[in-house]
């Protein structure tokens, strides 16, 4: 602030805009904009996407004479790739928007690939490490956390859409908004991951918090939906404003809003330290209800519940790993002078959690519900890692959360398929005997649930073993007994569920689940990498372990 | 250099004094002119040419029984008037009604106040003034007036927006916030030698929104949806009497007043003028004079347009406001904004570019205009022929009913005949 | 105890902008203390005014006159008008609001007095000297106290301006508060468009209440899929008939979805503009 102060007023200082630290999130943005812009068309698609396509291909090449091809290329690849879309499928708006949606997510996979290889650039002194960028002022980050945080969340978001295609139209809420709507949260989420300012976080978070209460109340006439979306609206603003409250204590205290100067402020003397402490207890308030820590996760079954099933998917694996990223970066890099204050505070809170919601999932009727529980409890598992105050603590986090996301799309993916046929929620009871009658569906279930459950070979057990080793390590022994203890618990559970599923005979007149091959191809990528991810560990692992730099 | 305690307690008592003043001669005017375009005399008998009819209105509603109705939210209606008269009253601080004056020594400009934030000051107190209406309306505890306050507080967030826009692109243009400074940019000429220097002139989209944001602001016809009597009674203040009444009127002609005296003071150069070579001293007086000539223009316009025109109906109003001008005034903004870089940057650049600049921003806003109009007439037609239900699609009513028969000269003792 | 001795310390050292911030400080605890302690639920949006515009004058007091208005503007102006509005055209039941039950209400008295407690106590020490007053005569921090927070001037002993961002050509801090938007925030501020898109995305699927895209799966458990056994779902009916006017929902509405009264008092405001969305 006090830089800006000074700062002749009659020169307009012009940022420096790296565009690449944020390239990635560039295609989706400007997709979702273009899309809505599609959606308007009512049908004559062409209207907008020939343009859009036509700038993209023009910026694009302008972008490869200049350098950077790699973006040029996608951007030409988008601005072919779109309009090519509406020639295909003429009038069916919802697929062109699925596609579009598709094809700008992998476009910021690739650009991140691109970041990493290029921006990122990894570290020449052997560690293989990638060098931290700090961009755009300050105000963001590109490290470890943010590109290991764009790949969960990318490509959750690109599992999710096809996974869900079908469900919208079944349920006819494929409305026009929804993909534009995804792809704006996801970018929400990729800025959350990468901010490095309270302000940008708050912003990030509403953003696609924002994105969120709406896509849960897509299903305007189901009462639960709109149920859902309420409660996370309601309860999301009071936890925002509570991580607002918070985030102003902490700037009274340290007088700045960048993550960098309020951890080299809290090491002072002079830093009024009640304030601050005030200050961390109301943001761990406030994020520790965005990713459902357990004294705070009391709207989560419900709102999983209400929520459209494909949405709930993308909230539990996506909002997640974003949520993460954030506390990771603010306990790691703003909070390491109140170190002795968080380490415990978390700790029993991960113990908590991961007690109670392992708890809570075995009573379940529900499995929309009882997965919500889980995803509770796996909050607890990954904040092992970040108490462990460690590099491995960090990259077994970020691993940790990918593993998860790959298991609880996988399942989601399942109960979709379910759901689709019986119109309704899915109890654990109509299980029994599926696989009998559709032993595909059945085996996908099983291997996911094994996964969340910490199972080898799933990726679960790899992402629980790393975790676990890191808290080891820090010295946690206490906390990886109650974890373990829990895993175990949640392993009969769901060992039970899978041997309904497989030993005992099938109800009458059992519907049989939906095959379409948007989900069969959605189901189909998230069980490959739970099981890849579980037998072959290294090459993510590795990705997560050069992931560890973090801009000071 | 220290200001004597005296100079600032003449800039009130004057300035005040003077927009009250002017107020109960726009009130009387009103009715003059309405009544010569709907051929009749209005009042004549009080004072030469009925000039003191407003003072003994005034007296009589003063002394008028104030009468509460019983289920009325007591509290809030009583405060609903005064808050109107008060955003009146502290909106008009900000506005200077003309040039420097120097007396005994000491040079100053007759305004309450020159605020730093001065014309989001009187943006502000407008958004105040909703208050009045809007709780007038609801604590009557009655259909009518909670419509007619619903609307109308609708209707002035609405053009709030527009007009706020509006007011940026000039804040922009003049680079500051300030009253004083604003006028002091229009001083001198304009582009061409001989043309003023008036932001009406580069900013005409911007002027256009802004004035007729400001008839919609003030509430007057054609956007009185408030007072629609055809529709509402009287609106909001239906069950309003005497005094708080009267408080109500002073707020809305008032308004009337001071959106004059911004208009002119943010787009039309304020007191700047020719002075025709008199000395200094008496250069101010002659730009105060100037201040209240296009003021009076202004107040004569609204008094016009109050005569010529029938009612908008509601929805039709909110897409002229949603739909015309705040793209209109957004785009404007925009635009503002490039000229402005655009003369930062490149200070040499030909008055050919800007005028071409100028028309193609022109054209944008034509388009604008237009496209915001063809949807209604292009779409499925059910507009045209089958109006909408509901109490708000009434145009006939509203066009025979405004402006042709006396009864609707709202006076207040008119309206209380409409409404006993 | 304590703040009476401030205060009168505050008028003896002649700052007036002390005595200004108690006077907005008492005011807008005060409203926000009556916003929820008052029974009728409009006057508790009021005295939520009150404490809006209570904090524009604090900000007044910090030397932001731009912020100052901008709070007047929109949150006392436009926001807290569209919150009235909500609450008029729903007409909620005062009672309804404060069935609120005494244990939970004895909870979160506790909770707020604790935490005002421990901010009271935070704050008393570092943040009330001398220094914590901003402006051209503010003296540096001494130990255990705080720079000033606002757009004031930090000035050491002999005048020099050695902090805060106090600026004579700049008074009303709108230059200020540009300058760092534009260049230091830039990219939350970006995405805080993003924010607006999203949230103008949600209301509007929020305020369609006539969806041609026709009811989901809880209709459909109800009436089944095709109620009228004529071959073709409601959404093919949805789609193939012009929506007439007045037409209050299509043929299968569920029970229980039909228009409330708070509808019908939407319809009178905004029914023309919905025809034709529809």
């Amino acid at each position: 602030m006090t830089v800006l102060a000074q700062a002749d007023p009659n020169v307009v200082l012009i940022p420096d805009v790296a565009w690449s630290s944020f390239a990635p999130e560039l295609a989706p943005t400007f997709m979702a904009l273009v899309l809505l812009l599609v959606a308007i068309t009512r049908g004559r698609e062409q209207i907008v996407a020939a343009p859009a396509g036509l700038a993209s291909v023009a910026g694009g090449v302008w972008l490869v004479t200049q350098g950077p091809v790699v973006p040029g290329a996608v951007a030409i690849a988008l601005g072919v790739g779109l309009p090519a879309a509406v020639f295909a499928f003429p009038r069916r708006t919802s697929l062109v928007q699925a596609w579009g949606a598709g094809m700008a997510l992998v476009g910021a996979l690739v650009l991140t690939g691109w970041q990493y290889v290029t921006v990122l650039d990894v570290a020449g002194d052997g560690s293989g490490r990638i060098v931290p960028q700090e961009a755009l002022a300050g105000a963001l980050a590109n490290d470890g956390i943010a590109f290991f945080t764009r790949i969960t969340v990318y490509l959750t978001a690109l599992i999710v859409i096809p996974l869900g295609y079908g469900y919208l139209q079944d349920r006819r809420i494929n409305r026009a908004e929804v993909e534009p709507l995804l792809l704006l949260s996801v970018v929400g989420m990729v800025a959350i991951a990468t901010a490095n300012d309270l302000i940008t976080i708050f912003v990030a978070l509403e953003v696609f918090s924002l994105a969120l209460y709406v896509l849960c109340g897509l299903a305007r006439r189901d009462r639960r939906s709109q149920e859902s979306s309420l409660k996370y609206f309601v309860m999301g603003a009071v936890a925002s404003a509570i991580l607002l409250y918070g985030m102003a204590l902490l700037y009274v205290a340290t007088g700045s809003v960048a993550l960098g100067d309020i951890g080299t402020a809290l090491t002072l003397v002079s830093t009024p330290r009640i304030v601050a402490v005030l200050g961390l207890v109301l943001v761990t308030v406030g994020i520790g209800f965005k990713i459902a820590l357990v004294p705070f996760h009391l709207w989560t079954p419900d709102v999983y519940q209400g929520a459209p099933t494909n949405i709930t998917a993308f909230m539990a694996a996506a909002t997640k790993a974003a949520g993460f990223a954030v506390v990771l970066r603010l306990y790691l890099v703003a909070f390491p002078g109140l170190q002795s204050l968080w380490v415990p505070m978390l700790a029993v809170l991960a113990a908590i959690t991961m007690l109670y919601g392992a708890y809570l999932a075995l009573v379940q009727r529900d499995l929309k519900r009882m997965l919500a529980y889980s995803s509770i409890t796996h909050a607890g598992y990954a904040t092992i890692g970040v108490v462990s105050v460690s590099d491995a603590g960090l990259s077994a986090t970020l691993w940790y959360l990918l593993t998860y996301a790959v298991g609880t799309l996988g399942a989601f993916g399942c109960i979709l398929a379910l759901e689709r046929t019986r119109k309704g929620e899915v109890g654990l009871l109509e299980l029994r005997g599926l696989g009998r009658t559709s032993p595909a569906i059945a085996g996908m279930l099983s291997l996911s649930l094994l996964s969340l459950a910490g199972l080898p070979p799933t990726a679960g057990f790899a992402g629980k073993l790393v975790v676990f080793q890191a808290g080891l390590e820090a010295g946690l022994t206490w906390l990886v007994v109650i974890g373990v203890l829990s895993s175990v618990v949640a392993a009969f559970f769901y060992l039970r569920l899978a041997g309904q599923m497989f030993l005992e005979e099938p109800d009458e007149g059992a519907p049989v689940p939906v095959q379409s091959t948007g989900l069969s191809a959605g189901i189909a990528v998230s069980a490959t990498l739970v099981i890849f991810l579980g037998v072959q560990p290294q090459l993510f692992l590795q990705l997560a372990d050069s992931a560890v730099a973090l801009v000071p | 250099m220290e200001t004597p305690l005296w100079v600032p307690l003449l800039q009130a008592t004057v300035v005040f004094t003077y927009y009250l003043l002017l107020t109960a001669l726009l009130i009387w005017a009103e009715r003059r002119v309405v009544a010569r375009m709907q051929s009749r005399l209005g009042p004549n008998r009080v004072g030469p040419f009925g000039i003191l009819q407003t003072l003994v209105d005034g007296v009589k509603m003063f002394f008028k029984e104030d009468t509460t109705p019983g289920m009325v939210n007591r509290s809030i209606f009583t405060v609903a008037p005064l808050i109107g008269v008060i955003a009146g009253f502290l909106s008009i601080a900000v506005i200077p009604i003309g040039g420097e004056v120097t007396l005994f020594g000491e040079t100053f400009t007759l305004v309450v106040a020159d605020l730093s934030i001065g014309v989001l000051w009187v943006l502000a107190m407008g958004s105040i003034h909703v208050y009045s209406v809007f709780l007038g309306g609801w604590a009557s505890n009655s259909p009518y007036p909670l419509l007619g306050g619903i609307r109308s507080s609708a209707q002035m967030v609405s053009y709030e927006i527009a007009q706020g826009l509006a007011v940026a692109s000039v804040i922009i243009y003049a680079g500051s916030l300030r009253v004083s400074d604003i006028v002091a940019g229009q001083a001198g000429s304009g582009f061409a030698d001989g043309v003023p220097g008036w932001y009406a002139i580069p900013l005409f989209p911007a002027f256009m929104v802004f004035v007729i944001g400001m008839v919609a602001e003030a509430g007057r016809p054609p956007f009185d949806l408030a007072e629609a009597e055809g529709e509402l009674v009287g609106g909001f203040n239906t069950e309003y009497s005497g005094l708080r009444f009267g408080m109500f009127m002073l707020a809305e002609f008032m308004s009337v007043v001071t959106m004059s005296a911004i208009v002119v003071t943010l787009f039309l150069g304020g007191p700047s003028g020719p002075t025709f070579g008199a000395p200094e001293a008496f250069a101010g007086l002659i730009g105060t004079g100037w201040f209240l000539l296009k003021m009076v223009v202004f107040i004569f316009f609204f008094i016009l347009l109050r005569g010529a025109l029938p009612r908008y109906r509601y929805d039709r109003l909110m897409d002229l406001g949603w739909k015309v001008l705040i793209p209109v005034a957004l785009v404007w903004t925009l635009v503002t904004a490039a000229f402005v870089i655009l003369e930062q940057e490149q200070p040499g650049l030909g008055t050919d570019l800007r005028l071409t600049l100028a028309s193609i921003a022109a054209v944008i806003v034509g388009w604008l205009l237009f496209s915001g109009r063809e949807p209604r007439d292009a779409g499925d037609g059910l507009d045209r022929h089958e109006p909408a239900p509901g109490p708000v699609a009434a145009p006939t009513t509203d066009t025979a009913d405004d402006g042709t028969t006396p009864a609707s000269d709202d006076t207040a003792d008119d309206r209380q005949e409409v409404a006993p | 105890m304590t703040v009476l001795a401030l205060a009168a310390e505050a008028v003896a050292s002649g700052t007036s902008e002390v005595v200004l911030f108690w006077v907005f400080a008492v005011l807008a605890l005060g409203a926000a203390i009556a916003v929820i302690t008052m029974r009728n639920i409009v006057h508790g949006a009021l005295m939520l005014v009150v404490n809006f515009l209570a904090i524009a004058g604090l900000y007044l007091t910090l030397e932001s006159s731009f912020l100052s208005i901008i709070q007047v503007l929109v949150y006392a102006g436009a926001i807290m008008v569209l919150f009235l509005f909500v609450i008029m055209l729903l007409g909620v039941d005062n009672d309804d609001l404060l069935a609120a039950d005494v244990r939970g209400r004895v909870g979160a008295v506790l909770g707020g007095a604790l935490l005002a407690g421990a901010l009271t106590f935070a704050f008393l020490g570092p943040y009330t000297g001398p220094a914590s007053v901003c402006g051209p005569d503010a003296p540096a921090a001494g130990f255990g106290e705080v720079d000033c927070v606002g757009l004031g001037a930090v000035v050491d002993e002999d005048g020099e301006v050695i902090g805060g961002a106090y600026d004579e050509d700049d008074a009303s801090g709108v230059a200020f508060l540009g300058r760092a938007m534009f260049t230091r925030y830039t990219y939350p501020f970006e995405l805080a468009a993003l924010l607006l898109t999203v949230a103008t995305i949600g209301a509007v699927i929020l305020a369609r209440r006539r969806d041609l895209a026709p009811e989901d799966l809880d209709d459909a458990d109800e009436l089944g899929p095709d109620a009228d056994g004529d071959g073709e779902t409601r959404a093919e009916v949805g789609a193939a008939r012009p929506v007439e006017p007045g037409m209050t929902g299509e043929a299968g509405d569920a029970p229980g979805d039909e228009p409330s009264e708070a509808d019908g008092v939407v319809d009178v405001v905004a029914e023309p503009d919905d025809e034709r969305e529809g």
